[in-house]
């Protein structure tokens, strides 16, 4: 559904260029949930941005291409843009409070959604068409849900609305990023069963970003680790839990609370990306590196199951 | 026992515009605790439930309401009352000494403008002393794996777990016998914060500290903790051995609690209990045991009587069915 091929973002600042994303390719098929996972500044939010044309006016995409059914999203016209945001591809945040307009009706804000989105007759249909998405993201009592104003409502049910405001479009697709990160865990697994029964009932593909390999875990059919604007690897996500190839993924996972009795991190730290380092970008911490990681950037090889390292085979 | 607390409560007024009080948020609502020495306590718990404010009441930056914090003998030593809520000001700078403070963010915690020397020993400087500042500094840098080269430089400089480091070097600056760790790496990425849970460890077995370990993290908490309690809404539900909670949680909340923790391994996964609605105001909490309106197997008698958190094997659980 949605293909990224050897995605180019540089963002030109005062200090220099700024080399955000360096060749990131993946695809998103229809009806899965893909995670797109990395730490702080590793670049996965630039690659939405960089999807749905909303960069600053400091970033430009320098090469690449981003296909949504086949059509390129990069020559599109700003106008057919403004279609395939929220219509096409609807995006969900993380702070659902500051993303929410806090003197505003919950359900009039949706209904904004609807009427850009939906060619409805009058402002009863949109009212119901308004109650019906609240309902489909199991607001408990929609009608009295959409009288309310945002500070009325707690995290889990702010997010609830937001869901609700991106499918109100009917859009193919979610990104959704970092859409539990604000939450506390009891809500967190309440929204994660939400967007899996979404996904099961009305077949939503979901692009997930997230830094919590936990959630990875819970919810995704396959998963792209990212690391300092490239992707080090491609894996539907019980492989890459159990095997996982990159030397970058393993330090990852390695590093979490519950894998072992003494905690193993990742030595080094993530590069300034103003001036990355050659060749590999992760060399400089790997344990397997040897000169021609230091010269040459490797490739994302394999079919199912992709590696981007010269000494690890997918 | 490093520390014990005894029905702690910290209410705080709610005023209305003409500044009378109209009602009281209970952050802390009766709690006991026991801190054992040279050892780990974690607390954990949903956002609101008053981990921050245990926090903050066991380093006498607010006084209980109601309870009594008593203090252990390493604590307590040449203190004139072993009980926190009846130490004078001068005993009470003295214990706080021995109390150290880590917070969340390390960035809100460094003044930009304070070089990291200056940081590192701003507490001698509060307590009194004036010598052997620099050296002390450079030692304190060492001790938390940072090159002590580095004393001339501002927090900006320094990645987010190096300025953690910072907060811990001077935590550390006035040798306490207890640290106070409230969300320290929650800021952090994974590859960082296991640096820094390593270090914590670390320190913990070379100077014999005792940790409260605050976090809503539950895999990081399994991991760090020897003893654990679970609060909710300003009273502890249950508290027990770290492995013992993880493995066979008691109260109903716990068992949520640890099922809704994701699981890496899918062979590991099991059935979730996913909770129905949201944690209540703490300024109006539910009648009764505090859990009830989101319990599975709630009974009348829930929305009545509070459940006294009854010990036994171990353990204790504020469950009238458990």
């Amino acid at each position: 559904m949605l293909r990224v091929e050897n995605l180019v973002t540089r963002f030109h600042t005062y200090d220099g260029v700024v080399r955000a994303l360096e060749g990131v390719s993946f695809e998103v098929r229809e009806g899965e949930i893909f995670g797109l996972v990395g730490e702080t500044g590793c670049g996965k939010s630039v690659t939405t941005y960089s999807t749905l044309r909303l960069l600053p006016s400091t970033g430009r995409v320098h090469s690449g291409r981003i296909t949504l059914s086949g059509e390129s999203l990069l020559d599109a016209s700003e106008s057919r843009m403004r279609e395939v945001r929220g219509g096409e591809i609807a995006m969900i945040f993380q702070d659902p409070l500051s993303a929410l307009n806090p003197v505003m009706r919950v359900g009039d804000q949706i209904a904004e959604s609807v009427w850009l989105h939906d060619d409805l007759p009058d402002a009863d249909a949109v009212a119901v068409r308004v109650e019906e998405v609240l309902g489909e993201v199991r607001m408990p009592d929609p009608a009295g849900a959409a009288r309310a104003f945002p500070h009325e409502l707690s995290g889990g049910m702010q997010q609830r609305v937001m869901i609700a405001m991106a499918l109100a479009g009917r859009p193919k697709m979610l990104i959704a990023d970092e859409p539990t990160t604000a939450l506390d865990v009891t809500i967190q697994s309440q929204v994660l069963q939400l967007l899996r029964q979404l996904k099961q009932e009305a077949g939503l593909t979901v692009l997930l970003i997230t830094h919590d390999l936990g959630v990875v875990a819970e919810l995704c059919d396959r998963v792209a680790v990212m690391y300092a604007g490239t992707i080090v690897e491609t894996a539907p996500v019980e492989e890459l839990f159990s095997d996982p190839k990159h030397p970058y993924t393993q330090g990852l996972l390695a590093a979490l609370p519950g894998a072992s009795e003494t905690l193993a991190p990742v030595p080094g730290r993530v590069p300034d990306l103003l001036a990355p380092p050659s060749g590999c970008r992760f060399h400089p911490r790997c344990p397997l590196a040897v000169d021609r990681c230091r010269a040459e950037a490797p490739e994302l090889r394999g079919d199912t199951r992709q590696v981007a390292c010269h000494e690890v085979e997918p | 026992m490093i520390l014990r607390t005894h029905g702690l409560a910290k209410h705080f007024p709610i005023r209305d515009f003409l500044g009378r009080v109209e009602g009281q948020v209970r952050a802390l609502d009766g709690v006991t605790l026991t801190l054992p020495e040279g050892k780990t306590l974690g607390i954990v718990g949903e956002s609101g439930c008053g981990k921050t404010t245990l926090a903050r009441t066991l380093l006498g930056l607010e006084a209980p309401t109601a309870g009594s914090v008593e203090l252990g003998p390493a604590l307590a030593d040449g203190l004139a009352r072993d009980r926190l809520e009846e130490l004078r000001l001068g005993d009470l700078r003295r214990l706080r000494r021995r109390i150290g403070v880590v917070f969340q963010d390390p960035l809100g915690a460094l003044n930009p403008r304070m070089l990291v020397k200056d940081l590192v020993t701003e507490p001698l400087v509060i307590h009194g002393q004036t010598r052997g500042l620099r050296d002390r500094a450079r030692e304190l840098l060492e001790l938390v794996g940072l090159n002590p080269d580095h004393l001339y430089r501002f927090p900006h400089q320094f990645s987010g777990g190096q300025r953690q480091r910072i907060v811990i070097a001077r935590a550390l600056a006035l040798e306490p016998q207890l640290l106070v760790l409230d969300e320290p790496t929650s800021a952090l990425d994974v590859s960082v914060q296991a640096q820094i849970l390593n270090l914590l460890q670390q320190l913990q077995r070379r100077l014999g500290l005792s940790f409260l370990f605050i976090s809503h993290d539950l895999a990081v908490v399994k991991h760090m903790c020897d003893r654990v309690a679970v609060m909710y809404l300003g009273r502890v539900v249950e508290e027990a051995d770290a492995a013992q909670l993880f493995a066979n949680p008691r109260h109903p909340y716990s068992q949520a609690l640890v099922s809704a923790t994701p699981e890496l391994d899918p062979a590991r996964r099991q059935a979730r209990i996913v909770l129905e609605g949201d944690v209540p105001s703490p300024a109006a909490p539910p009648s009764g045991c505090h859990f009830h309106p989101r319990c599975p197997i709630a009974v009348d008698n829930c929305a009545v009587e509070y459940p006294e958190l009854r010990e036994g094997d171990g353990c204790a659980v504020a469950c009238h069915l458990v």
